[in-house]
């Protein structure tokens, strides 16, 4: 044990120094306790995050600088920002959740939709996105997610509730064709059946597990 | 498989059960961050070494004992719930700050981690699932299992059974709800709105670095400073908080703002309730010291203030505001991140109201089997960005504990304090984990011949091995031929 004059007190540890007033200490007797354990500085989460972050600020930035220097008439850039903003919220996704895939099967879908819309509408929007490839990946996203439950049935329960929100989407989907947006009806519809369907696989096989966890996630 | 009669494996918790949380616990979740992850931490410091692989099985009995902490915590639509937890939770030693961050968005494991370093046992909890109290049961029982498993008996100690027993009765009740029917916020007095309180500043760790200094002294002469100025010890040390602030870095806000100590009070003994969940108010202790003022004008204030407030009526009206709040209709139909975002706020707000948090755990007790076999019970709070300074005590028959957890780089209130007390006669030890770092190992340095001589040294090692190597293999093979051609 050690004794600090100054603060009048008996130190547990080895420390040269005393913790309170940080001056020199005298030892008393051999007898000391290891207290804590020395914990170094790591290279942690949150500087991957920020270096992913800033990267992508530079790469849109270079691309902007690129796009305004050189003048095409093409908007390259917007569509190139918007790629870079989907590969960052993919990779904040991956980086910040325990891997539940089907919560990156939504992210994935939610994603994708948004960049393949956004670049058809500053292409000219011949509707490619809305015709064909949202109602695509709201079926696979549907048809994935059923998969990982019959592959998976102990995660069931983290499954369940994205399987829901794909059926809500694919039932939304259909308001695309109603309100003019999409201009073909089949992909849309089979969209909104697909994923009903998965839904009712689930509550066919097992209704009073989905039913249960779907009163979990909607409590009031 | 029938989904009706699953249980969790660990834990023994049918696999339907959840459970919202209860009215205090709502906040948490929403204003948890790296920064302030609203952990805290019990130590049980024995008198030997800890064996990890007993304390392995402990942990597990203890949450066969007491299921209700083998939850993790989701996110609902409108609340968050919490959900059994299958997993089988893992003791590690000791490897981070103490109360580094256990829950984040996203992350679903156990809301607490039980970790060891020598002779330390340290349980770290998430303020939502328990409190104080929870935490301390959770503790007797897992040291209970500890010294059971090492001794090879198996029969439960009567006064653990009773706890378990009423743990299992009130799984997860929420007290607050329960409770608040007999409350009405007309009782008592009025509450005044707080002024806004005087804040302490430093300069910030990084990350979840938090530093933690605690004090070990003896109960009875503490017990006796106390009583000799007609106090209880938690006005005391509250007396002694605030005065350590005043002599410290106070002087720049003199007489413009007050110094305010919060204190959680273990509703428990007031109100009837067993729950392991939280079930907690405040109370706000502060005062306007003049320039000059002695300890005694202070211990005064404070004294005068705890008898305001200790009451019944104070904590009824307390309770009935907290669950008026979660009854206004509409309310429970807003979505979880607006809720998020407006308890933030809330809350905010109302930390501006304190300078310091001093959690009194008050005495901890063990069955006589057990009780001398270990040494104290420490607690610390985790940090905190806004508030960076914590206190806690408890104490456990003549061994005390109070303890400082602080995420700026500046002790003089912990110095201030400590040395007061030590002038007045009370011997005290210290322990702090700013450790240094171990020793580098050093290579010393080789001249060129005797670089040269290792390096054929270490040829002819290799060549050594090698040659035992092959003259092993030929033996085998020998063996193996005199095998056969016996058959």
């Amino acid at each position: 044990m050690r004794f600090c004059a100054h603060c009048g007190v008996k130190l547990a540890n080895d420390n040269p120094k005393c913790p309170l007033c940080d001056m020199d200490t005298e030892k008393i007797d051999d007898e000391f306790s290891l207290d804590y354990p020395y914990i170094k500085s790591r290279f942690t989460r949150g500087l991957l995050i920020r270096l992913i972050s800033f990267m992508a600020v530079v790469f849109a930035s270079a691309s902007f600088m690129i796009d305004h220097l050189v003048p095409t008439g093409s908007p390259w850039a917007l569509i190139t920002i918007a790629a870079i903003v989907y590969v960052w919220i993919s990779a904040m996704n991956l980086l910040r959740h325990t891997p539940n895939p089907a919560s990156i099967a939504l992210c994935q879908l939610f994603c994708i939709g948004g960049l393949v819309f956004f670049i058809d509408f500053f292409t000219g929007f011949y509707r490619w996105s809305v015709n064909f490839v949202i109602p695509f990946l709201i079926i696979g996203a549907a048809i994935a997610t059923t998969l990982m439950i019959a592959i998976r049935p102990m995660k069931y329960r983290a499954f369940t509730i994205y399987q829901f929100v794909i059926a809500a989407l694919g039932v939304l989907s259909v308001l695309l064709w109603v309100f003019g947006w999409s201009e073909i009806e089949w992909p849309v519809v089979t969209a909104a059946g697909v994923s009903i369907l998965c839904f009712l696989a689930m509550l066919v096989f097992s209704y009073r597990r989905t039913q249960h966890e779907l009163k979990k996630r909607f409590h009031v | 498989m029938s989904y009706k009669n699953n249980r969790s494996p660990h834990s023994g918790i049918d696999e339907t059960y959840w459970n919202g949380l209860d009215n205090t616990a709502k906040l948490f979740p929403s204003i948890t961050t790296t920064r302030s992850p609203n952990v805290f931490r019990l130590c049980a410091v024995l008198f030997d070494e800890v064996d990890p692989a007993a304390l392995q099985t402990a942990l597990e009995k203890a949450l066969a004992i007491m299921p209700a902490f083998a939850l993790k915590l989701n996110r609902g639509l409108f609340w968050y719930y919490f959900d059994v937890n299958n997993e089988r939770p893992i003791v590690t030693m000791e490897h981070t700050y103490p109360c580094a961050p256990i829950y984040r968005a996203g992350e679903r494991g156990f809301l607490f981690r039980v970790t060891y370093y020598h002779k330390r046992i340290n349980l770290e909890m998430y303020h939502a699932l328990a409190d104080g109290m929870g935490a301390v049961s959770f503790m007797r029982v897992l040291v209970y299992c500890y010294f059971n498993v090492i001794s090879g008996s198996e029969v439960p100690e009567e006064d653990i059974r009773r706890e378990s027993d009423e743990a299992a009765r009130d799984f997860g009740e929420d007290s607050f709800v329960i409770n608040s029917e007999e409350c009405s916020s007309e009782s008592g007095t009025k509450a005044v709105r707080e002024p806004e309180a005087y804040r302490l500043g430093g300069f910030q760790y990084d990350g979840t670095r938090l530093g933690v200094t605690s004090a070990y002294i003896p109960t009875s002469a503490l017990l006796e400073l106390a009583r000799e100025q007609g106090a209880t010890l938690s006005e005391y040390v509250t007396a002694l908080l605030i005065f350590s602030v005043f002599n410290t870095s106070y002087r720049r806000s003199l007489g413009k703002r007050p110094i305010t100590i919060s204190l959680p009070v273990n509703l428990r003994g007031m109100f009837a309730s067993n729950t392991l969940r939280n079930f907690f108010g405040h109370m706000n202790v502060g005062v306007l010291p003049e320039r000059g003022a002695s300890f005694e004008d202070i211990l005064a204030a404070v004294k005068e203030r705890f008898s305001k407030c200790l009451t019944r009526e104070y904590f009824e009206r307390q309770i009935a505001s907290h669950v008026k709040i979660e009854r206004i209709p509409g309310v429970k139909f807003v979505p979880i991140w607006l809720k998020n975002l407006i308890m933030r706020g809330f809350y905010k707000s109302s930390e501006k109201r304190h300078t310091l948090t001093f959690s009194n755990l008050g005495k901890i007790t063990l069955p006589p089997v057990i009780a001398d076999r270990v040494e104290r019970f420490e607690a610390y709070i985790g940090g905190s960005e806004t508030h960076v300074k914590k206190t806690s005590l408890c104490s456990y028959g003549d061994s005390l504990t109070l303890s400082f957890s602080s995420t700026v780089d500046d002790n003089s209130l912990e110095q201030f304090l400590l040395s007061y007390l030590s002038r007045k006669g009370v011997p005290i030890t210290v322990s702090s984990n700013e450790t240094a770092p171990p020793p580098k190992k050093v290579k010393p340095k080789l001249s060129k011949e005797e670089k040269l001589r290792a390096k054929t040294d270490k040829k002819t090692e290799k060549a050594d091995k090698k040659a035992t190597k092959k003259a092993n293999k030929a033996e085998k093979k020998a063996i193996k031929k005199a095998k056969k051609e016996k058959k």
